[in-house]
């Protein structure tokens, strides 16, 4: 997993409770980078040190680590979007950014990491207005990418209601989620 | 001042962020390296890029000038034109075919393809409908003018393109001069019609199958005889429409179509070959079969030629009947001449002695009953003789009512229908075949007959006729015997009456349809003329014209009454038979006659030259016309003719109806003739009248 994703938790965590609780979080994982505070955005970095900082982090703020997930998915696309602009175009509806979604990750994401293993997207417009969304992955990081479509709706100023239809954590092949969009915009 | 606490905590801050730095700048040394790396790659790949583009603009170049040179010397006519019908583009051909000397002149001059090139406007429109609602035109075929007015046929191939320059789609296609073609077309159909039109014509069935034996085409003929007609029968196997048996065992006979392509040769179909038409009728055919090849010699197809022999046939086996018929008639005629020579002594010394013996006399009953018996053993001969002749009617003078009503109560005999005949005293005679007129009258009573079932009544009569110029009969003018035979059965069709005298012709289950047709030869042959009337329910009446005697006009010939006793003079008898010889050798001398004989022609001369040389010459010679290994009548007639031209010459045979004894006055000089056998009275009567006493 890329630096980015560790440095937007490390950013959400220090924001959330601080930097000494962040350390204390840190000193609670076993995790395999040996020195997790000098993570940089192009480098990568075990999976598995992202699971583990994320059920650390969970337990001592007393969440569930979806809903940590979610709140980090949610809380990053602000941060997203002051260091890459150019792939949040102002006069785009969110339907139009999830449909951008694969180009913005195959060919813009790989520009800066070569050698990022990015999720697969595809996008549906259904006859009644709504979005199905399939997201596929084999970190199953389906909660951080549910965070991410509500920090889209906040970031769009745009309402919308989402729903997980399968989930790859239950033998499905892909995690699909239903957006509704309430602006009434087709 | 600071807390020594955040002074630590912000050197670490300083340290971790030092080193993150550090950790960046080795990435970015890295990724630089990599960008370096990949640059001069990515320069490789643009000279090669280059290479590439120059390569393929060569290439495409090159193309262009092929598809160009394609374009300028293709023989089709190749163009683009708009749907309002301007030539936009076309090549040299195109110009060529419609007869302008370059591309630019056709264009320039052509506005409106409709009314400028086709000879029909309306063909324009059509084309452009098939391409509006296609897309595309295989084999449009049109005439179009060319520029110096004379027409051509056109086959083009177009479609509907859309290019970035026109709104509208533009006509892209591809023409062909087809007028040599169409030409050719013309021709070959002009060709096929002849072709069907003499098969259809043919006289002989013709049938066309493929090599799987499935027919492909038949003619009017073969139609009739098996009851398929062409459009039921194209694609059945030819043995459903064309079945053959063999006539003797009734097996079917093997499919020719099967031995032609087996043998790849003519083959002809064995004898005796029955054809079954489909209502079951069946016919004698005979036929051959041939493979049809086609110029490379491999087979396409058979063609059966077959017709219809079954009368072809008939009349064969008719012939045969007839030349045995003749045959058994030479050997009959032969039997009746040896039995004339014996009857003539028989017959003679018995009138003789009859004359010689009291009608008291015991023995002159016995001798006239012997005299009896003879006589109808010379009518029994006379039988064998009119049955021995055959073709040329052998005429000779006689009265027709006899032989009418001997023929009419032969066949009448036994059956329930009456007779009445009719005929005037002085019913002219005629000359004529005693047997064959005979064998017409039966014929006609035998029909009336036959009509009649339950009976009825045959009224024949005779009458005189003389034949006016102007006449509706087909016959020359002059004087005739009608004679005509009516019945009172249920008649003829008026649509069957014409084709009653026709061979084979017959409405009875068992006729064979030749006994009108051979009265009608016969009465042909005589120079006469047969016709038939009929109302339908009043019966049929047939009249035949026969020429009367035109010589003498007389009527019935009466035989001369014989005055035996006191004649004179010598008389020479030839006959090789003894018998006959000293037969009338008597009668002669009874008759007063001293006689000589001869047993040949050259003994007979002999004797009558010398007798000529002496004071007491031959008053007369009786000659056996048939001497055989000797010199025979005729032609010692002619020597005697030479030696003196007065002789009085008698002609004598067995064969009494024979063309010689017929003509023997006018071809041969016979002054007369006497038929054997004879009695005494004939021969004196013969005698008298060849001396003209």
């Amino acid at each position: 997993m890329k630096g980015l994703i560790f440095n937007l938790l490390e950013e959400f965590l220090v924001a959330r409770c601080g930097e000494t609780e962040y350390d204390l979080i840190l000193t609670n994982c076993q995790l395999i980078t040996a020195e997790p505070t000098l993570m940089v955005g192009p480098g990568s970095y075990p999976d598995q040190d992202f699971t583990a900082i994320i059920a650390s982090a969970a337990k001592r703020l007393g969440l569930g680590a979806d809903e940590l997930l979610h709140e980090v998915g949610r809380a990053a696309i602000p941060r997203l979007v002051s260091r890459y602009p150019q792939f949040f175009s102002p006069s785009k509806h969110p339907r139009d950014f999830f449909a951008s979604l694969n180009f913005i990750h195959h060919l813009e994401v790989k520009k800066l990491y070569k050698d990022a293993e990015l999720p697969r997207f595809r996008c549906e417009n259904k006859a009644d207005g709504s979005l199905l969304i399939s997201y596929i992955s084999g970190r199953g990081l389906c909660h951080l990418f549910s965070g991410l479509i509500s920090g889209v709706a906040d970031h769009y100023q745009t309402p919308l209601s989402q729903r997980q239809l399968a989930c790859i954590c239950d033998g499905q092949p892909e995690c699909l989620f239903e957006i509704r969009f309430n602006d009434n915009v087709p | 001042m600071s807390h020594p606490d955040e002074t630590g905590q912000f050197r670490k801050k300083i340290s971790i962020l030092q080193q993150k730095v550090s950790l960046l700048e080795t990435m970015v040394e890295d990724r630089t390296r990599e960008a370096y790396l990949y640059q001069v790659e990515l320069e490789r790949y643009q000279t090669q890029l280059e290479e590439l583009i120059e390569a393929r603009t060569l290439s495409l170049q090159q193309a262009e000038a092929r598809y160009r040179g394609l374009f300028e010397n293709a023989i089709e006519g190749i163009y683009q034109t708009s749907p309002t019908g301007k030539i936009l583009t076309c090549n040299p051909a195109f110009a060529r075919m419609l007869g302008y000397d370059s591309p630019s002149a056709i264009i320039n001059k052509v506005d409106d393809l409709a009314h400028d090139l086709y000879v029909n406007p309306a063909d324009r429109d059509r084309l452009l409908r098939i391409l509006h609602n296609k897309g595309k035109v295989h084999g449009f075929v049109a005439r179009l003018r060319r520029q110096d007015g004379s027409v051509i046929w056109v086959e083009s191939h177009c479609r509907l393109i859309q290019t970035a320059d026109s709104a509208e789609p533009l006509i892209e296609g591809m023409s062909i001069n087809i007028s040599r073609r169409k030409e050719a077309e013309e021709t070959l159909t002009t060709e096929k019609e002849r072709l069907a039109v003499t098969l259809q014509s043919i006289g002989d069935g013709v049938i066309c199958t493929d090599t799987e034996g499935r027919v492909t085409l038949l003619n009017l003929v073969t139609e009739n005889l098996t009851g398929w007609n062409d459009d039921e029968a194209r694609g059945l196997p030819l043995t459903e429409v064309f079945q053959i048996i063999n006539e003797q065992t009734r097996q079917p006979v093997e499919n020719p179509v099967i031995r032609v392509l087996r043998e790849g040769m003519t083959i002809g179909l064995a004898n005796h070959t029955i054809l079954i038409s489909r209502s079951g009728q069946e016919y004698a055919i005979a036929d051959s079969a041939a493979p049809i090849r086609c110029h490379t010699g491999e087979i396409l197809g058979v063609v059966l030629v077959f017709r219809d022999v079954t009368n072809q046939q008939r009349l064969e086996a008719e012939i045969q009947k007839i030349e045995k018929l003749e045959s058994v008639g030479v050997l009959a005629g032969g039997i009746a001449h040896d039995f004339n020579n014996i009857l003539t002594a028989v017959m003679g010394n018995l009138s003789l002695a009859l004359r010689l013996t009291d009608h008291d006399d015991q023995r002159h009953d016995l001798l006239a009953n012997a005299g009896k018996a003879a006589r109808r053993a010379i009518k029994l001969t006379r039988q064998l003789l009119t049955f021995a002749k055959g073709g040329e009617p052998v005429r000779e003078v006689a009265a027709i009512d006899e032989v009418i009503r001997e023929s009419a109560e032969f066949i009448l005999h036994g059956s329930n229908c009456s007779y009445s005949f009719e005929y005037p005293d002085d019913l002219w005679s005629a000359r004529f075949d005693r047997g064959q007129i005979s064998q017409v009258i039966q014929n006609l009573v035998l029909n009336a007959i036959q009509a009649m079932p339950a009976g009825g009544t045959i009224k024949i009569r005779c009458a005189n006729q003389e034949i006016e110029p102007g006449s509706a009969l087909p016959l020359p003018t002059g004087r005739y015997l009608s004679i005509s035979l009516r019945d009172n059965g249920p008649g003829i069709p008026l649509e069957q009456i014409g084709k009653i005298f026709d061979p084979y012709f017959t409405t009875k289950e068992a006729g064979n349809g030749l006994g009108l047709a051979i009265t009608h030869a016969i009465i042909k042959k005589h120079e006469g003329h047969i016709e038939a009337a009929s109302t339908l329910g009043a019966g049929v009446t047939f009249t035949i014209f026969l020429p009367a005697n035109q010589d003498t006009l007389e009527t019935k010939t009466t035989a001369q009454p014989g005055l035996e006793g006191h004649a004179s003079g010598r008389i020479l008898v030839m006959d090789n038979e003894e018998a006959v010889r000293k037969t009338c050798a008597s009668i002669l001398a009874y008759l007063g006659y001293q006689v000589e004989e001869a047993a040949d022609g050259r003994e007979a001369i002999a004797l009558y030259q010398a007798a000529l040389k002496t004071a007491t010459p031959f008053a007369a010679v009786i000659m056996d016309l048939t001497i055989p290994g000797g010199m025979g009548g005729i032609e010692a007639a002619l020597e005697l003719r030479q030696a003196d031209p007065t002789a009085i010459l008698l002609a004598s045979s067995g064969y009494s109806h024979d063309q010689v004894m017929a003509n023997c006055h006018h071809t041969y000089g016979f002054n007369g003739a006497i038929g054997k056998p004879y009695q005494v009275n004939e021969l004196a009567s013969a005698l008298r009248l060849a001396l003209g006493r």
